[in-house]
């Protein structure tokens, strides 16, 4: 199986089709990250000995790795930690409970409007009240469509008070 | 990237962890918590290599925790955690990018048509707070990171950050194990030219 036989990837980041590694180059990388047998480290290390090119390649990626561990951790902040658990448990309730909110409000909103078309009542009051019904929704709508779009670019979302 | 607030918490041994997966399985709310506390910050720092972005992390690490909080029985005893959480953490990040990117498209055509929009914020690996406690050459590394396409500074975090083996990452990945040699290999060719003054002053 190649890279673009396999799994998913992210947008932007389609497989790039990186050539199959030489023996050499398998051996490289399973001696820089100590994932060789004693035998093949034994074989590769005479590799190196017979070629500074390649020993400085490998010390390279040792600089690389030391620099990256050497870098710590994105560890999270207090604030986060509170976000994180003040949400957490009561996830899936909220979820359901906004989809049966949602689709009670839509449910009573619909027969109201039928009720309200069959009804007896001057064609004024009917427009009227549609009016107002769809005009109340597209508000409410829009308000939340709008909190969800700038959230994420609250200034002050983390700040712990 | 240094810790930023609350500290970087105890590894735990295997054994330790099976322990924990265990009690959390039979609905031990502080085992699960401690599983939390392990990787909550390993998945902070995956999932920034995936939305450059810091809050968005953090809510994906939330969505990979509650997917496992939910699927926990279905987990196998005696298994590997980590391959198993960052799998899901991948999947979690990938399904998120492609949400983002249908809402930009969307929010392109209808910037075209004369309706604004926000651009959500893009930090980079390298988010100001973390900036600037790093040392010069650090400050380089996680540059350069960002300078690499998605695949393969998604591999090159599994393994320099996270520190998983080849088999662990084919499995996060689902491919084989040669085609995470080879995408390392690349990435770090890659990255080696990018970072050649740094790695020459250190020669």
């Amino acid at each position: 199986m190649n890279a673009a036989e396999s799994g998913r990837y992210p947008p932007g980041g389609a497989p790039e089709e990186d050539p199959p590694l030489s023996e050499r180059e398998q051996l490289m990388m399973a001696y820089v990250d100590h994932e060789l047998a004693p035998r093949e480290r034994l074989r590769f290390e005479k590799l190196m000995a017979d070629d500074p090119g390649l020993a400085a390649e490998v010390a390279d990626y040792r600089t690389m790795l030391d620099l990256s561990h050497g870098s710590g951790r994105l560890e999270p902040t207090e604030a986060e930690l509170r976000r994180f658990w003040g949400r957490f448990y009561n996830r899936a309730e909220w979820r359901l409970g906004w989809v049966l909110l949602v689709g009670g409000v839509a449910c009573l909103a619909g027969f109201g409007c039928w009720e309200l078309y069959c009804a007896d009542f001057p064609w004024v009051l009917k427009i009227g009240s549609a009016a107002i019904v769809a005009g109340g929704g597209l508000l409410l709508a829009s308000t939340v469509r709008q909190r969800l779009r700038t959230r994420r670019l609250d200034r002050y979302r983390g700040v712990v008070r | 990237m240094p810790p930023t607030g609350s500290g970087s918490p105890r590894p735990l041994s295997a054994v330790e962890e099976i322990r924990l997966i265990s009690d959390a399985k039979r609905g031990h709310a502080e085992s699960f918590e401690a599983l939390v506390d392990r990787y909550m910050g390993p998945a902070i720092h995956v999932a920034m290599g995936y939305t450059r972005n810091r809050d968005d992390a953090v809510d994906l690490a939330q969505e990979a925790f509650f997917r496992v909080f939910k699927s926990l029985d279905r987990f196998r005893d005696g298994e590997p955690f980590a391959p198993w959480f960052f799998r899901i953490l991948r999947n979690a990040c990938l399904s998120f990018l492609e949400k983002r990117r249908r809402r930009r498209a969307w929010s392109l055509s209808a910037r075209d048509e004369g309706e604004g929009d926000f651009e959500l914020e893009d930090e980079g690996m390298l988010c100001p707070r973390s900036r600037a406690e790093l040392n010069e050459s650090q400050r380089h590394f996680w540059s350069a990171l960002d300078q690499l396409s998605p695949a393969h500074r998604e591999i090159i975090l599994l393994r320099h950050i996270e520190d998983l083996e080849y088999a662990q990452i084919a499995e996060i990945l689902e491919c084989p194990v040669g085609t995470v040699m080879s995408r390392l290999f690349h990435a770090r060719r890659r990255l080696r030219g990018i970072l050649e003054p740094v790695l020459e002053g250190r020669r």
